[in-house]
């Protein structure tokens, strides 16, 4: 997770596999608070701050962006 | 003021991976057909869609027509209903000089509607009725007989009748493909065939005007048919020498393969499929060499489906959601199902996003709407995403889909004919609720059902 080359413009990078990734606003948002070891709840209140969206909906779909996280073993 | 959310996505890049063809993958998006944009087509005439190029059916007949004609002299197409038997479909072919080729008493009543002569219609199949008999023998089409019991039949029928059957027999042979299609017609190789010529020439009471096979479908060689042209121009030989009687066509039934890739095929259709000058080479070689008088050449009859329709057709949904299934991998779900798209049981077809969308594809299994198991459109593709609410096209769809859709859950979409003008015509209309249950009878004792709407009275 720590190595993970995260560009402004949505690109991650992962050295250890040489794989690519895209992702968007939010998602970068996540990873880079993940990368600074931040807590789920901790994420979910800065989107929560940032964003206009409910409660429910961010964290649903916060759920499903650490699964997919883990699905490309990013996590 | 908070900011706009969009919800969090992250997808790997496989953009520029080698495909196992060896090629970059990509998917062009399909915007329009025949010039006219795929939203417009969606937002007047609904999603799904069938549309079918009308500039497409005639380019691709052309291109047949003229690989066959400019190597054997004699050609007859017979466009196959049951390939695609929705009228304006039919017309366009028999404008193109096509005869009809059908095997059902529908199919051959459909085509006396549409306007072509009993004498050029072909009638096939192992399932006619006495009336359809009766009726294909007045009318003089030519009637393929599929087993004794027709032949028997049309004896029968000799007797009540004035004008005498113009028939031909239907062979399976041997060409060298598996599976052989041994179970309709006369077998070759065991004598079968040679006995029910035998039987039809000895009776004197109908003309054998031809000989006819139909080895199978999306044949993806052409020589099975240079094997089957041999076979049958031996047997009208035979004919010819044993009852100085000249058979007046060979019929070498229909298919030729499509484009479409087979599913689990490793290469695309589109680099395996023979052309037609490939077919037409092997065909009309064998018939030149059988030697026959070469100022009595036999009628070279074709009845090519899917290989002239397929590409004319195209199928046009909408996305309905996203998923990710349970080991991660994304699911697109579209409003197209397979009682739509039924040879998606037998192709992977091509699908395209109806826009451009950024060229990040990620494998994806396709699934249609409807609450089956089965129902998948593509197990596997590399697709873009595509959000809810975009449209899909399907490519390569024209033959079989209109013939043997189901009505299923929903009723089945609008069919729309593009024009050589551009025009766009409804040549089927969407179903309603109406066209269904307009079938439906309801007996007296269960008109009232007696439920009672409760909720009024809470
Ligand atoms: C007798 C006969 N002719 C023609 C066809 C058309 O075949 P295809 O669509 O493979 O060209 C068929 C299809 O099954 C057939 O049974």
């Amino acid at each position: 997770m720590k190595d993970l080359a995260i560009s402004k413009n949505g690109f991650v990078f992962n050295p250890s596999t040489g794989e690519s990734f895209r992702t968007n606003e939010v998602g970068r948002l996540i990873l880079e608070m993940l990368q600074e070891g931040k807590s789920d709840e901790e994420i979910l209140e800065r989107i929560l701050e940032e964003y206009d969206v409910s409660k429910e909906e961010a964290e649903r779909d916060l759920l499903e962006f650490l699964n997919m996280l883990k699905f490309y073993n990013l996590m | 003021m908070k900011k706009p959310y969009v919800k969090p996505s992250i997808s790997k890049i496989v953009e520029g991976m080698p495909s196992k063809f060896g090629f970059r993958e990509v998917v062009d998006p399909i915007t329009e057909i025949d010039g006219i944009p795929v939203e417009k087509l969606i937002k007047e005439y609904g999603s799904p869609l069938f549309v079918f190029s009308e500039r497409t059916i005639r380019v691709v007949y052309r291109q047949a027509y003229m690989a066959f004609s400019t190597r054997y002299p004699k050609v007859q197409f017979a466009w196959s209903y049951k390939t695609n038997y929705l009228d304006a479909v039919c017309r366009v072919y028999h404008q193109e000089g096509a005869w009809a080729e059908v095997v059902s008493g529908f199919e051959y009543d459909k085509a006396l509607r549409n306007g072509v002569p009993g004498d050029k219609i072909i009638f096939n199949g192992p399932d006619k009725t006495r009336e359809d008999l009766a009726k294909a023998i007045k009318n003089r089409s030519l009637i393929h007989i599929d087993h004794f019991d027709e032949l028997y039949t049309i004896l029968s029928l000799t007797s009540e009748l004035e004008e005498r059957p113009q028939v031909a027999i239907r062979v399976n042979m041997d060409t060298g493909i598996y599976p052989q299609w041994d179970r309709f017609g006369f077998n070759y190789e065991n004598g079968e065939a040679w006995t029910a010529i035998t039987r039809i020439m000895m009776s004197d009471k109908m003309d054998l005007v031809g000989l006819h096979t139909h080895i199978g479908t999306y044949i993806m060689s052409p020589k099975p048919y240079g094997v089957a042209a041999h076979k049958l121009a031996q047997l009208a030989k035979q004919i010819e020498e044993k009852w100085g009687h000249r058979i007046s066509y060979i019929d070498l039934g229909g298919g030729f393969a499509s484009k479409n890739t087979l599913r689990g095929a490793y290469l695309s259709g589109k680099d395996t499929t023979p052309s037609f000058e490939q077919y037409a080479d092997a065909i009309s070689q064998a018939l030149i060499e059988s030697g026959f008088d070469s100022y009595n050449l036999p009628v070279l009859f074709l009845e090519t489906g899917r290989a002239l329709i397929d590409d004319a057709g195209y199928l046009l949904g909408t996305v309905i959601a996203n998923k990710r299934l349970a080991d991660g991998k994304r699911a697109m779900i579209i409003d197209i199902g397979v009682n739509l798209l039924f040879t998606a049981f037998w192709y992977e077809h091509e699908i395209h996003p109806a826009k451009d969308v950024p060229p990040y594809l990620e494998d994806t299994t396709v699934y249609g709407p409807l609450c089956m198991n089965i129902d998948v459109i593509r197990t596997n593709v590399k697709f873009p995403m595509l959000e809810p609410g975009d449209h899909v096209v399907i490519k390569r769809v024209g033959a079989y889909n209109t013939t043997q859709w189901l009505q299923f859950i929903n009723m089945r979409p609008n069919v729309v004919l593009i024009d050589m003008e551009g025009k766009v015509h409804v040549i089927r209309e969407r179903e309603t609720l109406e066209t269904i249950t307009s079938l439906e009878k309801v007996p007296d004792h269960l008109k009232e059902i007696g439920l009672s709407d409760t909720t009024e009275n809470n």
